[in-house]
């Protein structure tokens, strides 16, 4: 299937309301195939598959977030 | 070919009290590096507080639905209500220290992708 | 790599299908962000009789992978599936009215972010007769009631201009892909 395009010129705040709705359940809702990882928050567990493909960004966050703190 | 605007079916009131304000999604983030330093910096702590506004938005909901179904205990809800919070002030703190207004903030989505 | 988007049942005119048997796998061969992964299971909703989502990051290194992985619950999916024909979700969001309360504790945080969806029970109330199914303020909507069920919710938004509300949709079942 071809890669679906998104204009990348959204600027409202119902466009945003929407964009949060959909990557909400994009990364939260539908069928699971190959089991669930956690995401720990606080200790306390949350079940967040779809985050398995963004924890490798998460040590980048982190990285980045100590940069501008440190700036 | 976004379609995103076909499914506001509704919207009433004051959206921002539903999300944080006005965000664009820009260029992929690479194509905002510049020669200037400061720039970059500003550019990366956008993409950085968007994302992480993002995911603290959709893990809060996450949440809410374990503390919905009853499947988190008191002291459990405590402990995220306190790290929800914690997040929220050090996002304050973070967009200070920028000089950056919730309007600056840019959503962009291609890490998401970059990740694949 | 196979990225899979979706399971669907009577697919017309879509290029990348894995079939397994009246179920057919929608997948892609090419890399895909969160975003993108969204809008394409979305275009097919117009185009097939039932779409069951799949939540991003399924990927499997060649299709006998995504067979073996899927094989074993392929009669359940088949029975979403039907469960799911010609229906969509419909999602509400409300903020509540402006306070100043005071939030000190992080029990009070969740509290307060819990109101929200007691904002909800009213308009639940009035929507439920208009669905299939619902979860947490989320809709399942035959789809040709989809305007009628989003004319209520106006009305409700007229009735309480002190909220904030948003109402978005139609969306594939996402939510209802594991009931």
């Amino acid at each position: 299937m071809a890669a679906a395009q998104l204009r990348r010129d959204v600027t409202t705040l119902e466009e945003q309301v929407t964009l949060v709705d959909l990557v909400d359940r994009v990364l939260n809702a539908g069928v699971v195939i190959s089991g669930d990882i956690t995401l720990s928050v606080a200790d306390v567990d949350l079940v967040y598959v779809g985050l398995r493909v963004l924890l490798a960004s998460a040590g980048t966050l982190d990285r980045l977030a100590a940069e501008a703190a440190a700036a | 070919m976004s379609s995103l605007d076909e499914k506001l079916l509704v919207a009433s009131g004051d959206l921002a009290r539903l999300e944080r304000p006005v965000r664009e999604i820009g260029d992929v983030f690479p194509r905002r590096v510049s020669a200037d330093p400061e720039t970059v910096e500003r550019g990366l702590a956008q993409l950085v507080l968007t994302l992480v506004e993002l995911l603290r938005q959709l893990m809060e909901r996450q949440a809410l639905r374990r503390m919905d179904e009853g499947t988190l205990d008191d002291d459990e809800i405590e402990r995220l209500g306190r790290t929800f919070m914690k997040l929220a002030e050090r996002m304050d703190e973070l967009k200070a220290e920028f000089g950056l207004r919730d309007d600056d903030l840019n959503l962009d989505l291609g890490p998401l992708g970059k990740l694949m | 790599m196979i990225h899979l988007y979706a399971f669907v049942l009577g697919a017309e005119g879509i290029e990348e299908l894995v079939r397994l048997g009246r179920v057919e796998a929608v997948v892609g061969r090419e890399a895909v962000d969160a975003v993108g992964h969204g809008l394409a299971v979305e275009s097919l909703v117009g185009r097939c009789r039932s779409v069951l989502p799949v939540r991003f990051g399924e990927r499997f290194p060649d299709e006998a992978a995504l067979r073996r992985a899927v094989e074993p619950r392929l009669a359940e999916l088949e029975r979403r599936l039907d469960e799911l024909t010609g229906c969509v979700e419909i999602g509400v969001r409300v903020a509540p009215p402006e306070e100043r309360t005071a939030v000190e504790t992080g029990t009070d945080y969740m509290r307060a972010a819990g109101r929200r969806q007691a904002d909800l029970r009213d308009l639940d109330r009035r929507l439920q007769p208009r669905a299939r199914k619902s979860a947490d303020a989320r809709y399942l909507v035959a789809r040709t009631e989809v305007a009628g069920f989003a004319a209520e919710v106006e009305r409700y938004a007229r009735e309480h201009p002190e909220l904030a509300l948003v109402c978005t949709g139609p969306w594939a079942p996402y939510t209802f892909a594991a009931a």
